[in-house]
């Protein structure tokens, strides 16, 4: 049982729990205060049961993983692939499909953000007060750079604003997690190793736009080197994902697990027989998709990856954990080079429901308990 | 049932009915609710004149290089390459013309491709054609989206530099009898026929070529780019150079202000790289002379968001501020 179940009183003021989604969303708790016309109206936003984030989120994902697919992997592949007939018709009706998944996902991506944010207002304070003003100010600074900048373009200061809002908000975001001791440590590891990977890509593109912009000439201080040790934390992310959310009975009772080993596995296979096969396509792919350059022993991304999906599967697999699944699914979809706004958009939701989910879940709570007491008023 | 969950129904079906009908407006006027956070390379405008002839020269101060990561070409036959991890960018702009250096780590400067066995150091740029309306794929583009391609020839620098190497200068040791008709271009049918790997005379060591696919890769009908490279230290620095102005079928246009695309190659001859065997880029934002930078937007109106922004943020945090203590407050 998790903290939030054994008091619900504690876990609307208290820090964030370890089990995420053990928490999120969370029927049947008691209403101490009664229902109000505010909590009514929040119910309306929350849902039965279910916040309106489950459906948007799970769309995002959904969308996402359609683009990553479509646009980014199949679209680009396929321009290089004879077609005529009704191979040509096909391959054009999924890369406009893959197109149109990503204009979703990328409308989506911003609207999850303002449901995070609303409900982080809602949910108890997470650490000092100053730090979460300042993750507020962080979020809504992010949503606003990120529909504003589409529409007037981009320019180095432009870029530089928003770059280092995504990354302050990052660390905002990681920092209470990472010094809150009631989180067990291979969570707190596996974030701040996301973290830190966003933060080297970050230095390699923020460090030579300011330069840029400032006019200075050379080139920033270990931009390249950073940028391969981004990849390393990378690939280390998918160990510490697994030994943060996954679990080592799933491979050593392995024939009890197939269904969840099934799909990571064939994924896996798949990667590393195009590698074998044709010469490394997959190393374009990596290059293309997620931003990573494939430049440590191919192994270990292949053991990355195939741990990572194993934790994914673990997450969505049993239905205890979902929210996890998801923003590991996020994560995937960002990958390592975050190119455009959108993708750093999905960043900071991943990290921010891996990081905030109890709280955010003590705010769903008391839209649930307000719709069930209604429910059963109006059924009396 | 209560009027709340039915609005919350309601309010589900309205929200993703409002994103799908977002997401198809946006489709169909392919239009981005997304922006480019990539790295860019800016062309920075000067006003003194850029040496032709000296990839060392002091004006490249002005310039603003970026790094950019290389790796192996892994799509189509042959693959290999990937000795250089880096290249390093600049580019200036005066109003004339627009130029690009190269400069990467180089163990050995390689400028022969006179034996089977030796393979030359070289260099290239490509852009897409269409000035980056279509984004092409960027290995040598795609059938409804072209590239144009600037190859800089560690050999034809040399053939410029000291003259055509012939047979003679590859095998001095080498003895014929006799070699009849040795200066005679109708017993050179490359030569003879235009072919440009032939040619012993040459105006730049840069070939100017267009691709649409693999397999399409052919020299450019008109060749405007000109260049050096120079080797010192380890290091080469390549500079190409171009008229900005050209005609509608004479290369790809660039425009004070504008932006396109840019992506880099380099082959290591000593590490027997050639054609597809190169470490090569990814497309990376180019933007030309400092009006480009701001995305044509002028300094006061960055001014003005900013000062919005500041406001709101502002407001936000005193928001905020009084949302959570208020609600500390509340809470027993």
């Amino acid at each position: 049982m998790t903290l939030s179940r054994a008091c619900p009183e504690r876990s609307r003021r208290s820090l964030p729990l370890n089990n995420v989604t053990d928490a999120l969303p969370v029927r049947g708790r008691s209403v101490r205060d009664g229902v109000r016309m505010a909590d009514r109206a929040d119910a309306v936003w929350l849902g039965d049961g279910e916040t309106l984030l489950r459906p948007i989120l799970a769309a995002l994902v959904a969308a996402g993983l359609t683009e990553l697919l479509l646009l980014r992997m199949l679209s680009r592949v396929g321009v290089h692939i004879p077609k005529e007939g009704l191979v040509l018709e096909g391959y054009s009706l999924l890369t406009s499909l893959g197109s149109f998944a990503f204009n979703v996902a990328t409308v989506l991506a911003p609207l999850s953000l303002v449901a995070l944010t609303y409900l982080l207002t809602r949910s108890a304070r997470v650490g000092p007060a100053a730090l979460g003003i300042a993750t507020l100010s962080g979020l809504l600074a992010l949503l606003f750079w990120s529909l504003v900048l589409p529409l007037v373009g981009t320019g180095p200061e432009a870029n530089i604003a928003f770059g280092m809002t995504s990354a302050g908000l990052l660390v905002l975001l990681a920092a209470p997690y990472w010094t809150n001791g009631e989180v067990a440590l291979a969570r707190r590891i596996a974030v701040g190793l996301m973290v830190a990977a966003f933060l080297c890509s970050a230095y390699y593109t923020l460090s030579n736009t300011a330069y840029h912009l400032l006019g200075w000439t050379g080139s920033p201080p270990y931009g390249l080197p950073i940028l391969g040790l981004g990849e390393a934390l990378v690939v280390a992310t998918g160990f510490a994902v697994f030994w943060a959310w996954g679990s080592w009975r799933w491979l050593k009772e392995w024939r009890a697990h197939k269904m969840l080993l099934a799909l990571p596995s064939i994924v896996a296979i798949l990667l590393l027989g195009s590698y074998l096969a044709n010469g490394s396509t997959s190393a374009i792919l990596a290059l293309w998709t997620t931003g990573l350059t494939l430049y440590l022993p191919l192994p270990l991304y292949l053991a990355s990856f195939w741990l990572y999906l194993v934790t994914v599967s673990g997450c969505l697999g049993g239905g205890q954990r979902t929210y996890e699944g998801w923003a590991l699914l996020l994560l995937l979809v960002a990958g390592y080079n975050l190119e455009l706004t959108y993708q750093h958009l999905l960043a900071v939701v991943a990290v921010l429901v891996l990081t905030r989910g109890a709280a955010l879940a003590s705010a769903s709570a008391s839209g649930t308990a307000a719709i069930q007491q209604a429910r059963a008023a109006e059924a009396l | 049932m209560a009027w709340w969950a039915t609005s919350y129904r309601k309010a589900t079906l309205l929200l993703f009915g409002l994103v799908l009908l977002a997401a198809g407006l946006l489709t169909v006027f392919d239009l981005r609710l997304a922006s480019s956070q990539a790295i860019t390379l800016t062309a920075n405008q000067v006003i003194e004149p850029v040496p032709l002839d000296d990839p060392f020269a002091a004006v490249w101060n002005q310039a603003s290089p970026v790094e950019i990561p290389l790796s192996a070409q892994e799509v189509t036959q042959p693959m290999g390459g990937g000795s250089a991890r880096a290249v390093t960018a600049r580019a200036l702009v005066d109003e004339k013309r627009i130029y690009f250096l190269l400069e990467w780590e180089d163990a050995t400067e390689d400028l022969s491709l006179a034996s089977q066995e030796a393979f030359r150091d070289a260099a290239a740029i490509e852009f897409p054609s269409d000035g980056g309306q279509t984004l092409p794929s960027f290995c040598m583009g795609q059938t409804n989206a072209h590239v144009d391609i600037w190859q800089w020839k560690g050999d034809w620098q040399a053939d410029i530099d000291r003259g055509f190497a012939s047979v003679a200068e590859t095998y001095p040791n080498a003895h014929v009898d006799l070699y009849p008709f040795r200066d005679d271009k109708t017993f050179y049918p490359g030569w003879a026929v235009g072919n440009p790997f032939s040619q012993r005379e040459r105006v730049s060591p840069v070939e100017s070529l267009v691709a649409g696919g693999f397999g399409t890769l052919t020299s450019a009908d008109v060749q405007r780019v000109a260049g050096v490279g120079r080797w010192q230290d380890g290091r080469w620095r390549v500079l190409f150079v171009r008229e900005l102005a050209v005609g509608d079928d004479d290369g790809v246009r660039f425009s004070l202000g504008g932006s396109t695309n840019v992506a880099f190659a380099v082959w290591d001859g000593s590490r027997g790289e050639r054609d597809g065997q190169k470490s090569v880029s990814q497309f990376t934002d180019l933007r030309i002379g400092r009006e480009a930078e701001s995305g044509g937007i002028s300094t006061g109106t960055w001014i003005l968001i900013i000062a919005l922004l500041s406001g709101l943020l502002a407001a936000l945090v005193a928001a905020s501020g009084w949302f959570i203590l208020g609600r500390g407050r509340r809470s027993p």
